[in-house]
Parts: structure tokens; sequence; C-alpha cells
């Protein structure tokens, strides 16, 4: 039963990175036709910036994304069709750092004192031009590449399986279910076994919105406002690192089955943090989304309508304080669902010592109905 | 019947095996009948846990059902005995009899309070 349940944690996570590949299928196909065209021209612009995680190509990359980002038509909506390849190629977050880099520039000035004005699209007035931008928080916590690079282990891809949704507004917006990220022994013996990756309630990247404002283009005093592309970004990510089945050191041996429902433990973990994720965080991915770009502007009498709208339907401080908050009491260790899972009929349990291949082993950790004695 | 967690001292150092007895006493005056499958305990419950809970204490139930039973003349008793090292900061110990085996049997006590025959009091002990 343990190694089935073994199994079907494996199954599982293959299942996700399909889930992922599908999902960036679906990516690309809510673009349109005409941004998907010159894909070919993309992919060999990004291989002549380079193909390495190197900081001089992610320099490069950003240089060159924020280029089309800050360009008006036709070459703005290159951008558009540019993010789901590196996406592809480099893994959401190294999208999110771009994105990341490239608004925190703009908000030095670096960028927007280089680039060329935006052009303004057809039908806007002169008006819009004269966008300002307000920054709605904190700046953005995403970690810094190097030092993730640095701590990924060595040929261990940063992408991952991607479950979540992306759209053609250029946010990547992911849960990642990153599973077991490893082995080893398991932490009542002194390894980093059976434990998570991630703090409980964390969110891994978290670039709030920014909104920008303009007078609206009929006049008459009104306002409109959205939210600055690759703005608004949120990714969770959960993994764990797995026990060793048999034995872990010298004092705990944990049999075939306990290890399985183990794992299955730890999957669960994931499963509930992703459910926050679903219940609190995808409803305020769906709502930038909604508000992202000039033409999915709100209005209001006064920028500061416009913002107290814009957070209202948002909702990001409420839906982030929500998750942090609900992942904590249920994935805490010892927390709801180590207590619910405890009081489970096939949980493990110590059968106390027992020699197993001649080796003496003070805790035998063992489903029911245990070794026998 | 009357359980007991007891431990040589209530301050331990990080590294050191912490050792922990579950005792039930028979501290009537008529034999009693115990089943050592319905003993659980001792159950360490760190404050701070760093990973997946540390598993309930049971031991190994024997294939004829009458050697599971252990008879206890007034005032005897019968324990369990387990080690454990743990990192520094406050750990609980619990132990408990069942009136009958249940389905679960979480560290503190069984989810069916009706089932709880005698529980012990908690053991707090220090790890520095």
């Amino acid at each position: 039963m343990g190694q089935e349940a073994a199994h079907t944690w494996k199954a599982k996570s293959r299942f996700t990175g399909q889930e992922g590949k599908a999902r960036r299928s679906q990516v690309k196909g809510s673009l349109s036709e005409e941004a998907l065209l010159p894909e070919s021209r993309h992919e060999s612009q990004i291989e002549a910036l380079g193909a390495d995680y190197s900081e001089g190509t992610f320099n490069r990359h950003a240089g060159h994304l924020s280029k089309l980002l800050h360009s008006g038509p036709p070459e703005g909506p290159q951008a558009v069709a540019l993010l789901p390849i590196l996406q592809k190629a480099y893994g959401n977050r190294y999208v999110n750092h771009l994105l990341g880099s490239i608004r925190r520039s703009a908000a030095e000035g670096v960028l927007l004192s280089t680039a060329p004005r935006p052009t303004p699209a057809p039908g806007q007035g002169p008006a819009e031009e004269e966008g300002v931008a307000r920054e709605a928080g904190p700046a953005t916590t995403a970690p810094d590449l190097a030092r993730e690079a640095a701590l990924r282990p060595a040929g261990a891809s940063e992408r991952g399986p991607a479950v979540g949704t992306l759209d053609a507004s250029v946010v990547s917006r992911v849960f990642i279910d990153g599973g077991s990220t490893g082995t080893d022994t398991v932490w009542w013996a002194g390894g980093r076994g059976a434990r998570g990756n991630q703090g409980v309630g964390s969110i891994q990247s978290e670039i709030r919105p920014v909104y920008e404002h303009a007078p609206a283009a009929g006049g008459g005093g009104r306002h409109r406002a959205w939210v600055r592309e690759g703005t608004g970004v949120l990714e969770v990510e959960r993994s764990y690192v797995s026990p060793r089945e048999g034995a872990n050191g010298n004092d705990w041996y944990i049999t075939s089955g306990a290890h399985g429902r183990i794992e299955t433990h730890e999957v669960g973990h994931v499963n509930q943090s992703r459910a926050y994720y679903d219940r609190h965080l995808a409803p305020i991915e769906a709502a930038v989304a909604d508000c992202t770009g000039r033409a999915k502007a709100v209005e209001g009498e006064s920028t500061e309508d416009c913002t107290r709208i814009l957070d209202a339907r948002i909702g990001w401080d409420a839906g982030v304080e929500e998750f942090r908050r609900n992942d904590r009491v249920c994935n805490t260790p010892g927390g709801t669902w180590d207590t619910q899972e405890q009081a489970t009929a096939d949980w493990y349990y110590d059968y106390g010592p027992r020699t197993v291949e001649e080796h003496s082993y003070a805790h035998y950790v063992d489903q029911r109905p245990g070794p026998g004695a | 019947m009357k359980l007991v967690l007891r431990a040589e001292k209530r301050t331990w150092s990080a590294g050191e095996e912490v050792a922990v007895q579950l005792i039930a006493i028979n501290d009537s005056y008529e034999v009693v009948a115990l089943d050592r499958r319905l003993l659980v305990g001792p159950n360490p419950v760190p404050a701070k846990l760093e990973g997946i809970p540390f598993p309930v204490s049971v031991e190994p139930a024997f294939s004829r059902e009458e050697q599971n039973v252990v008879m206890l003349n007034p005032w005897c008793f019968y324990g369990r005995e387990r080690f454990w090292k743990f990192p520094a900061g406050r750990v609980t110990f619990y132990g408990y009899l069942l009136r009958r085996p249940v389905e679960g049997v979480p560290p503190e006590g069984p989810k069916d309070y009706e089932a709880l025959a005698v529980a012990a009091e908690p053991l707090v002990l220090r790890v520095r």
C-alpha cells in the first residue's frame, strides 16, 4: 500500500508537469495569430542575445524586452509574443525577474529617459500620453536572480511544473508545485527529510500592482487608471524533501509503507497551499489581468477615485493576507493538516526497537498492523 | 489504572538521548487485564516542529490474542521506554490507554473521547 502511495505521488508529479505544459500551450493559444507569427524570429533574437543564465544574458534580455515594452505599435505587441517564448525557454520566475528589473529601472528613470515616447494607439488622444505612474505599495520582494541561481540544485531546472493561469497581459501568474526536491535523512534523525522547503505562508515572488493614471479621452474632468504591465504578479512555490526509505541514520528505520504515507502527506501539504492559492490569490490575479493595460482602464471622478476603484476590484492586501494566514494555520508543522492526518487509520507509528538486517534501530516506523512481535 | 510519564530529569542537552517512560500502574486492589495494543505513548510533541510530526509510540502485536494481554496484580505495573534526540526547545510528552481500538491515535489522545480509558499527565521537558 505504501509503495502504491509513493507511486501515485510520482505519477501525480508527472501529471502536474504535463498540466503545466498544457497550460503553456494554452497561453500560446490565447495569443493572437498575428502575435505568434514571428515566433521563430523571436527565438532567434533570444538566441542571439544569449542562451544561458548569466548576468550578461539576463541584462541583454531585459534591455531588449524593455525596448519592446516601451515602444508603441508595431513593436510593442512583439513583447507579447516574446514573453511566452522566454517563459518556455527560461521559466516563469526568470520572466518575473526580467519584468521586475525593467519596472525598477523604469521607476529609477533609467529606461524612461532613453526609451522612445509611446505612440498613442488609434483612438487615444494626446492627453493619454501624459500618464503618471503611482506605486501601489512597497517595492517588489522578488528574490535576486543570482542568489536564486546559486541556491538551485545542480542540474535542476528553475522552471518546474507550472500550474496556474497565464494570459496575454504578459504577466506570469503561477503556483509552482515543486514536488520532492530530493531525499535526506528524516528530520527526527537530524536530517532535512520530511520537511518543506518554503516557509508556511510565504509568497516567493510578489510584485505589487502599479497604477498608471491619465485624464479620460473625452475630457470633462474624468480620469482613467489601469495596472501597469508586468506588475501585480504573485508566485507561490511549494516543495519538500523526502525522507529515506529504510535506514534514516542509526536510530530510525522507515518501512516502505510508512515512507509512502509520509510522501502522500507531504504532497497533501502542497495541495493545501495550492487550494489556498486558488481561493485567495487566483481571484486577485484575475482582477489584475482585467485591469492591466490602457485598454482595460477603469474610469472615475479623479485619480484618487480611480485608485479606490482598482484597490477595491483587485483586493490585493486582503487576499494576500488571507492566503498567508490560512496557509500558516493549515500547513505549519503541527497545524491543522498534520492534526487531521494524524487521526487517519493509515498513519505511521513508531513500533519501537527492532533489528533489521542485523542492524538494531531504536525506532521502527511502520503502518498498521505493524511488524508483528 | 494510573498512567505516569517519567524522565530522569527535566532539562536535557541538545543531542543528548532523552529517555521517557510511560508506566501503567494497577492502583486498585483487584487484578487488571491490560491490552498492550491499547497503550499509546510516550508521544513527543516538540513546541517547535521542523517537519512532519514524530510518530506516535505503540508496540508490535503478538499473533495469538492472549499474548497481547498482560495481567497486572494490584500495585504492579507495565511500561514502555523510548529514546529520542531533540533540537533545543520544549518538548511535551503524552501517553494514554484506550478502552477499545480506534482508527487514528493522535499523540495527545483519541479523537473519540469515549474511547479514552485513562491519560497520563503530560510531561514537559526542556532541551538546551
